[in-house]
């Protein structure tokens, strides 16, 4: 994958038939008040189906409302937004994309309707019209693919913060949606259930192809990505694989944000002369290089 | 207190009334809460009380679960007695305080008003407790169905409902959470007159209200982000099923009221 450099806009033109496409897009809340913010400036940004997308920034960044974007409940206030060929201005494609597009939000108490953990996964199928038989089968499904089912009576209140993120993502997953957006979906946890909710992110892209758009500010979270896209200031500062973004650390502190461990940990070892690549990610392959060259000596 | 509340608290189980139609359920609660108020005799009273007992049997509800949801009440049991005692002025006077006069007929009504006000109470703590909000919620949606035409969500209505059940441990907590917020700031709520107290509440109900604020509108854009549309091409889950027991059920509360009535009781 190439680090993304936007496109010039007039070959936005182009709709592709699958995937996210952002062009251009500005979103300014309360305009025509004396309490206008442009929360986007000019976002491009191409996400394809079963891709995972990790966006981070800090908090103002504009993260969120790009999230918001994604399934229509904001709309660019220039610039478009496609799914899947589908332009969400068009009133008529709204709910074709909210299906395509489910949303999962930071406060998981906030998003859950339903009295018991079942009926909750049932009312978004509900929605969808579903018959009863179909609802059944996709609430067994999404429980069990959410590690949930020994839950599946309890309100919930029962659960702990990590069972409920859960119970919210089980929600959207059950109404099979092309791609998912988390928008800070861990921020609310404690690293056990963060660890929990980022696991069953992981193995449902990976197993499944759901496509992810993972908002987030800890860049830990963040090497899992297929693509990482920082932002700042209501643009997409930079983008890349985690390695190619990870690599410029110095850029990376001058936003105001955190290089992951383990990349500091190798610049460190780089310093000190040791063979360790300058765009590792992962604990394992620091280690590895280690031993290698210790082996080697 | 508040654990006193078991108002909206559903016992799961399957006893006949639990497996009663919610909607029937419904209908015989609201005609034998309206009966409470044709009753006017002791005999009458103890066998409105009889037969609610022998539902609670029926329903298999504790009689122990009952009386504590009913202790809130007795305050307001009381209050009403008193009420009817210093403001009914028919019968033969049988106290004379200053310019207060107690009646035979005052002490009288004032059972009366205090014995309707803790049935109705109990009918509906019967109903409550053998149905689930779930239920609930549908039984309202397909009753006010027919109000669809003039303008009326039937739906909304019933999600409503379920919808203020399933927040109601939510907010006790997030209500607990600012009180203990606000005494590390140095409230301390145990103390000074009645005003005082009053004032200090407001430190606690003002962060409430915005947090519940906050809240409504997050759990509307999650809502709207999982294809709600106010019920429109929706589909239920829950299939709401009338039976024989329906069929027993409503007989036998409607002979057992019109028996009541008819014999002036």
């Amino acid at each position: 994958m190439t680090a993304a450099v936007p496109e010039p806009r007039p070959l936005s033109r182009q709709v592709p038939a699958e995937g996210i496409r952002l062009r251009g897009v500005f979103h300014t809340y309360g305009r025509g008040t004396p309490h206008e913010v442009t929360a986007l400036r000019g976002v491009d940004l191409d996400i394809a189906p079963g891709q995972f997308v990790a966006v981070v920034g800090h908090n103002g960044s504009g993260k969120s409302t790009v999230a918001k974007h994604l399934n229509v409940l904001l709309q660019p206030t220039e610039g478009d937004v496609w799914v899947d060929g589908l332009n969400t201005r068009d009133p008529a494609a709204r709910m074709a994309i909210r299906r395509r597009v489910g949303m999962v939000f930071q406060n998981p108490d906030n998003q859950i309707v339903g009295i018991t953990v079942e009926h909750d996964v049932a009312f978004g199928l509900e929605n969808l019209g579903l018959p009863v038989e179909v609802i059944e089968q996709r609430i067994d499904e999404a429980l069990r693919l959410l590690g949930i089912e020994h839950l599946r009576h309890e309100p919930p209140h029962r659960l702990s913060a990590g069972q409920k993120q859960r119970l919210a993502i089980a929600g959207v997953v059950a109404m099979r949606p092309r791609y998912m957006v988390l928008d800070e979906a861990t921020a609310l946890l404690d690293p056990a259930g963060r660890a929990e909710v980022l696991d069953c992110i992981v193995r449902l892209n990976r197993e499944e192809g759901l496509g992810v758009v993972w908002i987030t500010h800890f860049m830990e979270e963040a090497v899992h990505a297929d693509q990482v896209v920082v932002m700042e200031g209501g643009q997409v500062v930079m983008a890349g694989t985690p390695r190619q973004v990870f690599q410029q650390a110095e850029e990376i502190r001058r936003l105001r944000l955190d290089v992951p461990l383990v990349t500091r940990i190798a610049a460190g070892l780089r310093e000190r002369g040791l063979p360790v690549p300058a765009d590792a990610v992962f604990l394992e392959e620091v280690v590895q290089s280690v031993c290698r060259s210790a082996s080697g000596d | 207190m508040l654990d006193d509340i078991i108002l909206g608290q559903y016992v799961p189980g399957d006893s006949f009334l639990h497996r009663l139609d919610p909607r029937t359920k419904m209908i015989l609660s609201a005609l034998l809460a309206v009966l409470v108020f044709v009753v006017h005799t002791w005999t009458g009273y103890a066998l409105y009380f009889a037969f609610t007992a022998a539902l609670a049997a029926v329903g298999r509800i504790p009689p122990r679960y009952l009386a504590r949801g009913m202790r809130p009440m007795v305050f307001f049991g009381v209050i009403t007695f008193l009420f009817q005692l210093v403001f009914v002025r028919e019968g033969r006077a049988v106290l004379d305080l200053w310019i207060l006069t107690v009646t035979d007929r005052g002490v009288v009504e004032g059972f009366f008003m205090c014995f309707r006000l803790l049935l109705v109470v109990l009918v509906v703590l019967l109903f409550t407790l053998t149905t689930s909000a779930v239920e609930l919620a549908e039984a309202v949606d397909r009753l006010l169905r027919p109000l669809r035409r003039v303008g009326v969500n039937s739906y909304d209505v019933g999600l409503v409902l379920s919808g203020a059940i399933r927040f109601v441990p939510t907010l006790l907590e997030q209500a607990d959470k600012v009180k203990k917020a606000q005494m590390a700031r140095g409230v301390v709520f145990e103390q000074g007159n009645l005003i005082e107290r009053g004032r200090k509440v407001t430190a606690i109900l003002v962060p409430l209200l915005l947090n519940v604020v906050r809240r409504a509108d997050e759990l509307g854009m999650a809502m709207e982000a999982r294809c709600y549309q106010g019920g429109v091409g929706r589909t239920s889950r829950m299939q709401l099923r009338t039976g024989a027991r329906d069929w027993v059920a409503a007989a036998v509360s409607v002979a057992w009221g019109v028996m009541l009535v008819w014999a002036g009781l």
